[in-house]
């Protein structure tokens, strides 16, 4: 079945004032607020409604189609999600926009200044889901409100079962536009707040909105989440994580997996369980798109919270579940149980420059490692650089021989070969010993980069 | 290749190079900034070094 994923793309720019917002707010001088606030801290998140719920279903074992527009900064974003396993060739880059941006400044008490940058998110109603062939299964999460209510239409016109989630768009959306989504989907999924605004602007109840849909989903924070359909009303719980690190993306990751468990026709409520699991994985760690998890972990997790994983129709229960592999999501966002896989891709990334970023789908980086590195450390052999001996006679010596090593593979094949002997009285003896211990200390620095990619971090 | 302004030059853009890429940067024309600042910066700050020299030897 082909899940399409459409909503927002953004990046999240999150800093912390060291102070208190409230303290620089003078009363008396509020009609002309001037200020500027010196942060400490920045960190650059890969965030967007679309992509966290695109990343879950990848970590799930499907390959979601992510439609969504972004701007000309997407480039390596796009080659994460890729890596992940999500089908961006919907995701539609706009020339002279940068993608839409949360910028988020927190201050000492938790409270919270933020602007949010539309930027190539405006054009997402240029597309279509017209355009995708096959659709068993899209999500309208929030994203250019006019967008969504043509996803909507579109859902309907061809037939399409569709998820309508306004999200914080219920703020934004008119009572007639959220109508509109709500007529066109098959789901609806709110936290309950949203819930609360979404019945005061259409003024429509739960009995109005599962008339026009199968089942009305709304999530309630640590108290899990409620499925409603047109049979009753069950009351999913929550998975208690096992540490509390950052809730953003939490909400995507439920939807993730709730649409995880739709793909594979099982019941709502098994659905909304199975998003309760993926949910408290994204809860444990920082940002959305920065935990893993092998499907056996995911598995025993569940079957510890709700029992034994039910089957799905036409499948017997391993069947079903043979069906979701991971071999997507690889060690592009490897958790803390793949240590083995996270020591492969370091030693891997040591003897080969750029093997690393090759692993992990950062091929044009990969391959500059590769070309430039090497042939510095040529370069520096070429030019009589000696590579030096491991004593610890003079300690420099010693130090200047670990990062020779550096650049890996290399440096092995130059010592088998009897190269790097080194000639004193070179005029390029000195350049060329900075060429080889440069070449291998660069290398480590691009270890630790290929290190930081696989944890998310970059 | 013996002279040193090439060789410092050569070293400069790797060193850049890799620097760039390795940056935060997301862009491909911001990393070209980057490195190009970089590299400039290297041979700028050698000529200054080069010049001290003269009235200042080690």
């Amino acid at each position: 079945m082909k899940i399409v994923v459409t909503g927002s793309i953004a990046f999240d720019y999150l800093m912390s004032f060291p102070g208190k917002f409230l303290e620089l707010f003078l009363p008396e001088h509020l009609s002309r607020v001037s200020l500027s606030f010196l942060v400490d801290t920045m960190d650059k998140r890969r965030g967007g409604c679309g992509p966290n719920i695109a990343y879950t279903l990848a970590l799930l074992g499907e390959r979601p189609l992510l439609m969504g527009t972004a701007g000309e900064d997407f480039g390596e974003y796009r080659q994460w999600l890729e890596a992940a396993g999500v089908d961006t060739s919907l995701v539609q880059q706009i020339p002279g926009k940068f993608t839409a941006s949360f910028f988020c400044s927190t201050d000492q008490d938790n409270g919270q200044i933020a602007s949010f940058y539309t930027g190539a998110m405006a054009h997402a109603g240029e597309l279509s889901l017209r355009t995708v062939g096959d659709c068993g299964l899209a999500i309208i999460s929030p994203n250019d409100p006019d967008a969504m209510v043509q996803y909507a239409d579109e859902c309907r016109a061809l037939g399409i079962r569709g998820i309508f989630d306004p999200g914080q768009q219920c703020a934004r959306m008119s009572g007639d536009q959220l109508k509109e989504g709500v007529v066109g989907a098959s789901i609806v999924i709110c936290n309950d707040y949203e819930f609360e605004l979404l019945r005061q602007k259409t003024g429509l109840g739960e009995d109005d909105i599962l008339a026009r849909s199968e089942a009305l989903i709304v999530t309630r924070g640590e108290h899990g989440s409620s499925v409603m359909t047109r049979t009753g009303r069950v009351d999913v719980p929550a998975l208690m994580p096992h540490r509390l690190a950052d809730p953003t993306g939490v909400g995507d990751a439920f939807r993730g997996g709730l649409m995880k468990g739709i793909a594979l026709g099982l019941d709502y409520s098994v659905c909304a369980q199975i998003g309760s699991v993926a949910a408290a994985y994204a809860l444990e760690h920082l940002g959305a798109q920065s935990h893993a998890y092998s499907w056996d972990e995911f598995r025993q997790r569940y079957e510890e919270r709700f029992g034994p994983l039910p089957a799905a129709p036409g499948y017997a229960a391993s069947e079903a579940w043979a069906e979701v592999d991971l071999p997507t999501v690889r060690a592009s966002a490897a958790p803390e149980s793949r240590w083995g896989g996270l020591v492969l891709l370091c030693l891997a990334a040591w003897a080969v420059p750029g093997a690393g970023h090759l692993w992990l789908g950062r091929r044009s980086k990969g391959l500059m490692f590769l070309a430039a590195l090497p042939l510095m450390f040529a370069i520096g052999l070429a030019i009589q650089g000696r590579l030096f001996p491991f004593t610890m006679s003079d300690p420099l010596v010693g130090l200047a021989a670990l990062a020779d090593l550096g650049i890996g593979v290399p440096y092995l094949v130059a010592t088998a070969f009897g190269l790097g002997g080194g000639r004193v009285l070179a005029v390029t003896y000195e350049y060329g010993n900075a060429y080889l211990i440069v070449a291998g200390l660069l290398n480590l620095l691009v270890v630790i980069d290929a290190y930081d990619i696989a944890l998310g971090r970059k | 290749m013996q002279s040193h302004f090439v060789l410092l030059a050569v070293f400069a853009v790797f060193v850049s190079l890799v620097f760039a890429l390795l940056s935060e940067e997301d862009d491909p024309r911001a990393q070209l900034r980057f490195g190009g600042a970089l590299f400039a910066g290297f041979l700028v700050a050698a000529i200054v070094f080069g010049w001290l020299m003269y009235p200042f030897p080690l």
